[in-house]
């Protein structure tokens, strides 16, 4: 029994100690890089969080031209400011977030089940900048089973659907005025 | 013994990566036009007056409306837009965009 106690006893200190060096060789920074130990501790656990009958679903919506362009509209206005429009993660938000937001044109995003995207799209993941957009509707689900549609979509975007997805990225009032005046400022010698 | 090493190295490879830090700046974004080119070195004067020099890397795009162009596209005394960011202590070029005045005249 004593030896028991002096282990649950040693294991709290132990955990206790490695969660001050942590916190001290970290500072809790979010401009870091998360190691690759942590990387793949992090990537299973979102893994076993994401109920089998779910991991296996096939997006059920049809895929169409519609659906694609309704997942588009949705990413250009609710997920670019963290993921970019290309899906590259090369933003402000995304670059400070930790972890970082992905490349979700590569392997690590692209291999992911349709039901692990719906999954993590409605859920979203603690300890990360992902949010949960679930709204418990029915139409909330088709949004982001269109959503995955398009994910599946992101390493083959056109230029094209790129600049057409600028125009629906939500844009402060200063940059509102900043994009007049700049149209303004290089067509104006244009005109003289 | 053996589990406090183990968990001690667990510990480290958890710290250590994390340390290694990639500072990045704001982006920012300026109006105005072209005072000199030199090489990778772009000096721009800025509508409200400042000087500012911009470095081009691989990533950088120079446009003009829809057209993308190369750096050789960028002439002393053309209107730009350049959206920076600052880096390392140099503001690296992200974006030019570049006036329509020179595509009129052609």
């Amino acid at each position: 029994m004593i030896f028991v106690l002096i282990g649950a006893g040693l294991t709290v200190v132990l955990m206790a100690t490695a969660g001050l060096v942590y916190l001290r060789a970290t500072g809790l920074d979010a401009m870091a890089q998360p190691g690759a130990l942590e990387t793949w501790v992090a990537r299973a656990a979102r893994r076993l969080a994401v109920p089998s009958a779910i991991r296996t679903m096939a997006n059920p919506t049809p895929k169409s031209a519609e659906s694609v362009t309704d997942g588009m509209a949705h990413f250009a206005d609710h997920c670019a400011v963290c993921h970019a429009n290309d899906g590259s993660g090369d933003t402000e938000m995304g670059r400070g977030l930790y972890p970082k937001a992905p490349d979700m044109r590569l392997d690590t995003t692209q291999q992911l089940s349709d039901g692990e995207l719906f999954y993590i799209v409605e859920h979203g993941i603690r300890f990360t900048g992902m949010p949960g957009w679930r709204t418990g509707t029915t139409a909330g689900e088709e949004s982001s089973w269109h959503l995955v549609h398009f994910i599946r979509r992101l390493p083959a975007l056109t230029p094209a659907e790129l600049e057409s997805m600028k125009a629906r990225n939500p844009r402060s009032p200063e940059e509102i005025r900043f994009e007049i005046e700049e149209e303004r400022f290089l067509n104006e010698g244009a005109q003289k | 013994m053996k589990n406090w090493i183990v968990a001690l190295v667990m510990t480290a490879a958890l710290v250590i990566p994390a340390t290694g830090r990639a500072h990045e700046g704001h982006l920012h974004k300026a109006l105005g036009t072209i005072a000199s080119v030199q090489g990778e070195h772009v000096e721009i004067k800025t509508n409200d007056g400042k000087a500012i020099t911009v470095m081009l890397d691989k990533k950088t795009t120079v446009t003009r409306g829809k057209e993308k162009l190369d750096a050789t596209a960028l002439k002393v005394g053309e209107r730009v837009s350049v959206e920076y960011m600052e880096s390392k202590k140099m503001l690296m070029a992200h974006a030019i965009k570049l006036g329509m005045a020179q595509a009129a005249r052609k």
